[in-house]
């Protein structure tokens, strides 16, 4: 069943002519870029080694760490949460949620994979994603499929449509500008109506808590800033000892992303002021949700290492055609299936370990060195044996 | 756990018989001319086996096409075990891919190297290390240690990226004791062009080189450079597809047993990359790639033909 739905997913999406060209144009434009991005920058290179010890570190005395971080919070009067499972995660967001609000999101790939907008609307709630590419796949109902540029398979023709289905209004397809203006225009008045707002993180620092965001478009800044209950979702493997680690971990991944700088690198400390100031109430989720098994496997632990820059996935064989079909669910390509062989389960992830052509240009350009192939071939060997 | 069907099937194919096919042995070597000795040319099958997947395509893709055709896995099952009706039906005789292990051993000799082979060559057992048949590996493994060791082979000369990659880096760590000196049949020829003993003919076409992954992005030892060291000597014009060297692409050839539709893609996409390069010909130097590549249209030249149409040995005079 695991793999006939998984197969037919794949030959599909083989055959969406809109889906591959979007994918195509995204890979092209990536590889392009990084090349020359990294041989320009070869300081990327230095920043990377720093990150990979510093995490390296943390995920070593992830135990710590986690303590560390709620007295922090505590101290700092943060209502802090450690969910073990994504569905203690879920209530506890839901919990705070209730119903009948208005909550903006920023792009998360932690609530994407505990389905989180799903189960607010089901309360009663109204929920944007604020992220445009996110917002897209929202409006189409869609899933991500990269954790950096989700809606690489959408063409200007599909957004066109999406907003006249949904908005009733038109759009030259070739009119990229006007369609962003709307969409931006659309949520500004969402961020003022706003009860809640919810942030995922790209690192969180412990010794002084906060957390590290790094984005292109100011959509963060405004769910950060105007709500007046902020809810931070972090996978426990963001956590980083330091704020300058933290800093350290979101200028990385930016740069593997294909940046030289991105538009905003957000430090948001939680710090006593902003119950004045900014948000009243803030919460931090912190999910585990099967993490702490992989960090301590001593076979894919490596795999936590992932700072979510994409490069992988972006460089793989097989997501060059089918794009975030392959992998893990939020989480594509080889690295997304090691995770989610943990996050849900051996089992679940098998079509998805499978779909690794073992080549290694992921374990070529992956900052934090991670032997993305290595891992994917002896977790099918742990498959295998139980057999 | 669920499984597909076609990949156990060609565990238990190896396993049985040390032929992904369940092809007699000696199927892997009529090239071989019996002489022996304690350094053989070892294919371990691989451009034999990829004979058969290039021209019974259609009924393997029948049984592969997706990972869950459990009835088609269970009937190729049956089929195959029906030994003489099936071996009659899925050999398909010795073609061009077939007698590239003969042009190299050739290829050697002429260089001088003294290289014999055997006359029944076992599957190394690739599939079983890429699938994850770790502990079936394992067994398997040793069983062919000491099928070489047996026949007095102390040393191997590998022609293609995963026989060479699987026998000097993955043996050792499986196999205890495990003392066989592996060596690339590419160094072999470059310390011939680069002594002097040989050159290359100009054939006067431009050539395209495809990286194999196992050369180029292995984590062991990187063959990058050597092959087109080996190219240029020639004096044709090397040209470099968009996704070179250590980040070439791969052919699709790996998953090819199970999601045989996604492989095909694949290779036609880095096809159409390696035709725009340009270059008259495109080089290949895996079997995998090969018959990836010949299998979606593709007209691929592999740099053991590449070596056996333009060797000069000596002053050209033989």
């Amino acid at each position: 069943m695991v793999w006939s739905r998984y197969v037919r997913k794949l030959n599909e999406t083989i055959l969406d002519q809109e889906f591959r060209t979007g994918v195509e144009r995204a890979v092209e434009a990536y590889e392009k870029g990084i090349y020359r991005l990294l041989s320009e920058h070869p300081e990327s290179y230095r920043y990377a080694e720093e990150v990979r010890r510093i995490k390296e570190e943390s995920l070593r005395n992830i135990d710590t760490l986690v303590k560390r971080l709620e007295k922090r919070c505590r101290e700092r009067g943060i209502n802090f949460f450690y969910a073990e499972t994504r569905e203690a995660a879920r209530r506890y967001i839901a919990g705070v949620v209730g119903s009948g609000k208005t909550i903006v999101k920023s792009k998360s790939m932690v609530t994407e994979e505990m389905d989180l907008r799903a189960v607010l609307e089901e309360n009663g709630n109204e929920v944007w994603e604020t992220d445009l590419g996110e917002f897209i796949v929202q409006l189409a109902g869609d899933e991500p499929m990269h954790i950096v540029t989700p809606s690489i398979h959408y063409s200007r023709h599909r957004v066109a449509k999406l907003l006249k289905e949904r908005f009733g209004v038109e759009f030259d397809p070739d009119d990229v500008e006007g369609m962003v203006r709307y969409a931006t225009g659309l949520l500004r008045e969402k961020y003022f109506k706003a009860d809640v707002g919810i942030v995922g993180a790209n690192s969180l620092s412990v010794e002084e808590p906060a957390v590290v965001l790094v984005h292109n478009e100011g959509n963060i800044r405004m769910v950060l800033n105007t709500p007046r209950t902020l809810i931070v979702v972090a996978d426990i493997a963001k956590l980083v000892p330091t704020m300058e680690d933290a800093i350290k971990v979101g200028l990385t991944a930016s740069r593997f992303s294909k940046y030289l700088v991105t538009g905003y690198y957000d430090v948001f400390t939680f710090a006593k002021s902003h119950a004045e100031y900014g948000p009243r109430e803030i919460h931090l989720v912190l999910v585990d949700g099967g993490r702490s098994r992989l960090i301590k496997d001593p076979e894919a632990w490596e795999a936590a290492l992932c700072i979510k820059c994409g490069a992988c996935m972006y460089v793989c064989t097989s997501y060059q055609i089918v794009g975030g079909r392959f992998g893990g669910k939020a989480y594509p390509s080889g690295i997304g299936a090691i995770v989610s062989s943990f996050t849900f389960g051996l089992d679940e992830s098998l079509p998805a370990l499978y779909t690794c052509l073992l080549d290694g240009r992921c374990y070529e350009i992956c900052p934090m060195d991670i032997d993305i192939p290595g891992i994917i071939r002896r977790l099918r060997a742990r498959a295998m044996g139980s057999l | 756990m669920e499984v597909p069907r076609n990949l156990t099937l060609l565990r238990d194919n190896v396993v049985e018989t040390m032929h992904i096919f369940r092809l007699p042995l000696g199927r892997c070597s009529s090239w071989c001319d019996g002489e022996p000795g304690d350094t053989i040319l070892y294919t371990g099958c691989l451009y034999q086996t990829m004979e058969i997947v290039l021209r019974r395509g259609r009924f393997l893709d029948m049984v592969t096409k997706d990972p869950d055709r459990d009835f088609m896995a269970r009937l190729a099952k049956i089929f195959m075990s029906l030994g003489p009706v099936y071996r009659l039906f899925i050999d398909p005789g010795e073609g061009r891919v077939y007698n590239l292990p003969r042009k190299a051993l050739n290829i050697l000799r002429r260089l001088g190297y003294k290289v014999g082979c055997l006359r029944e060559e076992p599957y190394p057992g690739m599939l079983l290390y890429e699938f994850g048949f770790d502990r079936e590996f394992r067994e398997y493994a040793a069983r062919v240690y000491e099928y070489l060791r047996d026949r007095g082979v102390k040393r191997l000369v590998t022609i293609d990226p995963h026989v060479y990659e699987l026998m000097k880096y993955i043996y050792p760590e499986y196999v205890p004791g495990y003392d066989l000196e592996v060596v690339n049949y590419i160094d072999l020829v470059l310390e011939a062009l680069r002594d002097g003993r040989a050159r290359l003919r100009n054939p006067g076409y431009s050539v395209t080189y495809h990286d194999p992954c196992h050369y180029s992005k292995s984590r062991h030892r990187r063959i990058i450079d050597e092959p087109r060291e080996i190219i240029k000597s020639s004096g044709v014009e090397l040209r470099e597809p968009l996704r070179t060297r250590r980040f070439s692409m791969c052919c699709g050839g790996p998953i090819e047993t199970y999601y045989s539709r996604l492989s095909r893609e694949i290779a036609k996409r880095r096809l159409a990359e390696l035709r725009e390069a340009g270059g008259d010909k495109i080089l290949v130097a895996c079997p995998i790639c090969l018959v990836s590549f010949e299998s979606v249209g593709g007209r691929v030249m592999d740099l053991i033909e590449f070596l056996d149409e333009n060797l000069v040995v000596g002053d050209g005079v033989e």
